[in-house]
C-alpha cells in the first residue's frame, strides 16, 4: 500500500508559491488601504500553506507560515496596526517563505537558525500584548518526512485549464475517424476524390493537433507581472522617487519557457524606467507633470509573436550624452553620423552603461546588452524609442510557438554541442586504465562492472575530430543500447530553444537543430538516435570483440 | 527551374555589386536585407568548404556562403574585415561572405546579356556592362541550390 | 464492488495527495475543490464517504456538513472533518454539525486509510 507521498511535493510548492503570491499581493494592497476581505484572505492564504506543509513535514516552512499567521490574526483583532512597519516586516518574512519554497526541498535540511525576520514577526506579537500563540501542532512525529535528498522544484509539471484537454480529447476523437475513413480508402472502398478530401483533413487535424499540444505550454504573462508591483513598491522606497505601475494585457498567453526567460529582462527594465526614466517628485513638477512618473507595461498578440512593451514619461533618452558616452568608450567614431535611432541603439552595446546607476535591488549588475541577449536567446528581438524630456518606449518581440530541449552542454574543440537529457545516463573522466580493446575494436570504456563502446563526438557528427585527446566521456543510452561519448568540457544542464536549420538552409543528419545560448554563440544540438545509427556504422566496419574486457 | 534566366533584369533595377576576387558581382537589391561585418561562424558537419558556418543574426541562425569558394576560386581568411551580405532566398534568409561591398547601381535592359539557361552550371544569371565595369549578375538561388550539396534546401 | 470516497478540499495539492492514497488503499475518489461543489457531487449519488477540510473560503466545511446532513442522501453519510484546529470548542462544533470523525493536521496519510476502514466495512 505504501505510496510514494514525494511525488505531491510539486503540487504542494507549485500551489503554495501561488498562495505566497496572493499574500504579497495582498500585503501590497492593504499598505495602501485597509481591506478586511484582503486580510482575511492572505490569512487563510497563510494558513493553508502552513497546513500543507505540516503533512509533509517541512518544518521550517510551518514555523514561519505560523508567525506570519499570528501577525495577521492581531491585525484583524485590531491588536496589531496595520502600518509601514509591520506590513514590511510581513513582506520581508514573505521572501523568507518564497526562498523556503524555491530551495532544495528543505524537508529534514532546514536552516539551522530560524530565519532573522521570525523575530522581526515575534517582536510584532510582542508589541500587540501577547505572546506568539503556541503553536499547534508543530514538529508532528505522525507526518510524512520529506525525502533527505529533496528534488529541486523545477517546474516539472504543468497546470491546464481542463477546457484546453477537453478541445485535445475532441479532436483525438475527430482524428481516430478520419483515419479509420482513410483505412477504408487505401482498401479501395473509396472513390479517389473521397481519398484526396480524406487524407487533406487528416493532415489539417493533425496540424491543429501540434498547434495545441505545443500551445499546452502556454502561460498568461501575468506569471510575469506578477512580480512588478513588488518591484516598483521596493524602487520606490530605494530611490524616494514615485510612480504608478499599469498592466495590460495580462491575459496574452505565450510559451512557458518564454515567459520565465523574460521576467530578468523585464525586471530590469523597469529598473531602469523607475532609476533612470522617472525623475524625482520636484523636477517633474516643475515640468508640469503628475508627481508621480506613470509605468506602462502591455502585452499583446501581433502576427505570430507576442509583443512586450514597457513605456515611462520620465526624461527620455539624452541623445547627445549617449553620444558622447559612446565615443569615449570607442565604441563608436567620433565623427561617424549617426541617426537618432541609431544612437538610441547604442546603449545595446556591451560594455555601454549609464552613469548613476541605481543600486540594483537584488545587487546583480546588469545591462541592457544581457536583455538584449537573453531575448534573442529565446528567439526574440528588443528595440527602443525615446524623446527626450518626454520618455521612453522599450519593445520586446517575443515568438509565440516553440520547441524547447533539455541536455547536456559539452565543448569539443572550438564546437558546442547540446546532447538531450532524454539520452544521457552520466558522465565520467577517463583514465588510461579504464579503456579496452586493441587497434581492431572501437575502444571500450569501463563503466562499473560495463563495457561501453567509446567515441569521439566530433567523429560520430563527422566533423573534423582535431586534437583526440578529450578524456571525459559521457554514456549515452538509446532503446536499451549505450555508447560512451568523448568530449573536452562539461558545462552542465541548459535548457534551449531549438531553431531547425532547415528553416535558412537544410537539415543535418545527426543534429535536431542550433540553439542560440545566452552569450550568443551557437551551439548544435545533436540527435542521440543519429549518434547511435553513427557509431553502429562504424562498429560494423571494425570487428568487435566483445565484452570480457581484457584485451 | 531557375526564373529570370532568359530574361535581362528590368529596365532600372537597382543592385548591390561587390567584389569576389578579381571580379565584380551583383545581386539584386530588393533581396539584399542588410549588410554585416564580421560575425563569428559556428561550423556545421557534414557541409561542403563552400559553407564555412552558421552566424547568430539577431537571434536567428542563418547560413553563411563562402562566395569565393562556390565560385571555385581559392578561399580566403574570414577577418574582421570581411563583409557578409544578408539576402532574402523566398522564405529564407542567408549570407554571402565577400571581401568588399561597392555600390547600389541600375542596370538598363540594354546592357545586360542573359546567360542561356544551358550555358554551364554557373549560378549567373546575366553578364552586363555598366560604365566601363564589366557585372556578372548573380542568381541567388542557384547559387544556393548547386552549393555541392546532396539535399537540395 | 468499489466504494466511493469524496475529497473536499480547496488546496489541490492536498486533493491529489489525499486522493491518491485512498486510491492505493482500493478506493474509488471523485474530488470538490468547495462546499457547493460537493454538494452537487452528493446529489449526484454514489457517494460512500465523504473527507473534508473545514478551512475553506465562501462555504467553510462545518457549514457544508450541515448542508451535507440535511440532504436526505448524505443525511448519514460518514463524514470526516480534516483541520488544523484541535481545541475543543471546534471539535464539539463540528460534532454538533453532524462530522463522524476528526482527524488534526498535520497527520499521516495512512492514519486517514485506518480511520476511513472504520467506518466503511
Amino acid at each position: 500500500m505504501e505510496i510514494d507521498l514525494n511525488q505531491f511535493r510539486d503540487a504542494f510548492f507549485q500551489e503554495a508559491s501561488e498562495l505566497a503570491d496572493e499574500l504579497e499581493s495582498g500585503l501590497l494592497r492593504l499598505r495602501s488601504a485597509p481591506d478586511r476581505d484582503v486580510l482575511d484572505r492572505i490569512f487563510r492564504a497563510a494558513h493553508s500553506i502552513k497546513g500543507n506543509a505540516g503533512m509533509f513535514g517541512l518544518d521550517p516552512i510551518v514555523r514561519l507560515t505560523h508567525s506570519i499567521e499570528s501577525v495577521l490574526d492581531r491585525m484583524r483583532e485590531g491588536t496589531l496596526a496595520r502600518d509601514e512597519g509591520s506590513i514590511g516586516t510581513l513582506l520581508s518574512a514573505t521572501d523568507e517563505l518564497r526562498g523556503l519554497l524555491r530551495a532544495d526541498g528543505p524537508g529534514a535540511a532546514g536552516p539551522e537558525r530560524p530565519p532573522a525576520v521570525e523575530a522581526a514577526l515575534r517582536a510584532l506579537c510582542r508589541a500587540a500584548g501577547e505572546g506568539v500563540s503556541p503553536e499547534e501542532n508543530a514538529a508532528p512525529t505522525g507526518s510524512v518526512r520529506a525525502g533527505a535528498a529533496g528534488r529541486e522544484h523545477n517546474a516539472a509539471t504543468l497546470r491546464v485549464p481542463v477546457e484546453k484537454i477537453d478541445k485535445l480529447v475532441r479532436l483525438t476523437g475527430e482524428i481516430a475517424v478520419a483515419q479509420a475513413v482513410l483505412a477504408q480508402a487505401s482498401a479501395g472502398a473509396l472513390p479517389a476524390s473521397d481519398r484526396e478530401q480524406a487524407l487533406n483533413l487528416l493532415g489539417a487535424q493533425v496540424r491543429e493537433l501540434q498547434e495545441r499540444v505545443l500551445a499546452l505550454r502556454m502561460v498568461p504573462v501575468s506569471t510575469v507581472f506578477a512580480r512588478l508591483p513588488r518591484l516598483v513598491a521596493d524602487l520606490e522606497t530605494a530611490t524616494g522617487k514615485r510612480a504608478v505601475l499599469e498592466l495590460c494585457g495580462s491575459e496574452t498567453e505565450l510559451d512557458r519557457t518564454v515567459a520565465e526567460g523574460m521576467a530578468d529582462p523585464l525586471m530590469h527594465l523597469i529598473r531602469n524606467a523607475v532609476g533612470h526614466g522617472v525623475e524625482p517628485a520636484e523636477v517633474r513638477k516643475a515640468h508640469g507633470k503628475p508627481e508621480a512618473g506613470r509605468i506602462r507595461v502591455s502585452a499583446r498578440h501581433q502576427g505570430g509573436y507576442v509583443v512586450v512593451e514597457v513605456t515611462d514619461d520620465g526624461r527620455g533618452l539624452d541623445t547627445e550624452q549617449i553620444r558622447r558616452k559612446a565615443a569615449q568608450r570607442g565604441l563608436i567614431r567620433p565623427q561617424r553620423t549617426l541617426t537618432e535611432d541609431q544612437i538610441h541603439d547604442l546603449i545595446f552595446l556591451p560594455g555601454f552603461s549609464t552613469a548613476d546607476e541605481v543600486t540594483d535591488v537584488s545587487g546583480r549588475g546588469v545591462g541592457m546588452d544581457v536583455v538584449r541577449r537573453n531575448i534573442e536567446a529565446l528567439g526574440g528581438a528588443v528595440t527602443l524609442s525615446s524623446s527626450k524630456g518626454e520618455g521612453t518606449t522599450v519593445r520586446i518581440r517575443l515568438p509565440l510557438t516553440l520547441a524547447i530541449v533539455e541536455g547536456l552542454l559539452v565543448r569539443c574543440g572550438e564546437s558546442i554541442y547540446l546532447v538531450p537529457f532524454s539520452a544521457v545516463r552520466e558522465s565520467l573522466r577517463v583514465s588510461r586504465g579504464g579503456v579496452y580493446g586493441g587497434p581492431e575494436t572501437a575502444p571500450l570504456l569501463r563503466v562499473r562492472d560495463e563495457l561501453v563502446p567509446m567515441y569521439d563526438l566530433p567523429d560520430l557528427v563527422d566533423s573534423p575530430a582535431g586534437d583526440a585527446s578529450r578524456n571525459i566521456a559521457v554514456v549515452l543510452e538509446d532503446d536499451g543500447n549505450r555508447i560512451a561519448i568523448l568530449v573536452d568540457e562539461v558545462f552542465g544542464q541548459h535548457q534551449v530553444v531549438v531553431q531547425a536549420i532547415e528553416a535558412n538552409y537544410r537539415k543535418i543528419p545527426g543534429l535536431l537543430g542550433a540553439a542560440i545560448l545566452g552569450d550568443g554563440r551557437i551551439a548544435l544540438i545533436v540527435d542521440p538516435a543519429g549518434l547511435f545509427e553513427s557509431a553502429q556504422r562504424r562498429g560494423s566496419r571494425k570487428e568487435n570483440r566483445g565484452g570480457s574486457g581484457r584485451e | 527551374m531557375a526564373a529570370g534566366v532568359n530574361e535581362a533584369p528590368a529596365r532600372g533595377t537597382g543592385y548591390l555589386t561587390f567584389q569576389v576576387g578579381a571580379q565584380q558581382f551583383a545581386l539584386d537589391i530588393s533581396k539584399v536585407q542588410e549588410i554585416r561585418g564580421y560575425a563569428p561562424l559556428t561550423p556545421l558537419p557534414g557541409t561542403p568548404s563552400s559553407l564555412p558556418g552558421v552566424m547568430n543574426l539577431r537571434g536567428t541562425v542563418v547560413p553563411v556562403m563562402d562566395v569565393r569558394r562556390r565560385l571555385g576560386m581559392q578561399g580566403r581568411e574570414y577577418d574582421r574585415f570581411s563583409v557578409i551580405v544578408v539576402a532574402t532566398k523566398g522564405s529564407q534568409t542567408v549570407g554571402l561572405l565577400v571581401e568588399a561591398v561597392s555600390d547600389v547601381v541600375s542596370i538598363a535592359r540594354a546592357d545586360a546579356n542573359p546567360v542561356p539557361p544551358e550555358g554551364g552550371g554557373a549560378p549567373v544569371e546575366a553578364v552586363a556592362l555598366v560604365g566601363d565595369r564589366v557585372l556578372t549578375v548573380l542568381d541567388l538561388e542557384k547559387l544556393w541550390r548547386d552549393n555541392g550539396d546532396e539535399l537540395a534546401a | 464492488m468499489k466504494r466511493r470516497i469524496l475529497v473536499v478540499d480547496d488546496s489541490f495539492a492536498m486533493r491529489r495527495m489525499l486522493g491518491a492514497t485512498l486510491e492505493a488503499a482500493g478506493y474509488e475518489i471523485c474530488q470538490a475543490s468547495n462546499g457547493s461543489e460537493a454538494l452537487a457531487v452528493l446529489d449526484a449519488g454514489g457517494v460512500d464517504l465523504i473527507v473534508s477540510d473545514v478551512n475553506m473560503p465562501e462555504m467553510d466545511g462545518i457549514s457544508f456538513v450541515r448542508k451535507a446532513r440535511s440532504r436526505a442522501g448524505s443525511r448519514f453519510l460518514p463524514i470526516i472533518m480534516l483541520t488544523t484546529e484541535n481545541t475543543t470548542a471546534r471539535v464539539l462544533e463540528g460534532r454538533d454539525a453532524g462530522a463522524t470523525g476528526w482527524l488534526v493536521k498535520p497527520f499521516h496519510p495512512a492514519k486517514l486509510v485506518e480511520v476511513v476502514a472504520k467506518f466503511l466495512v
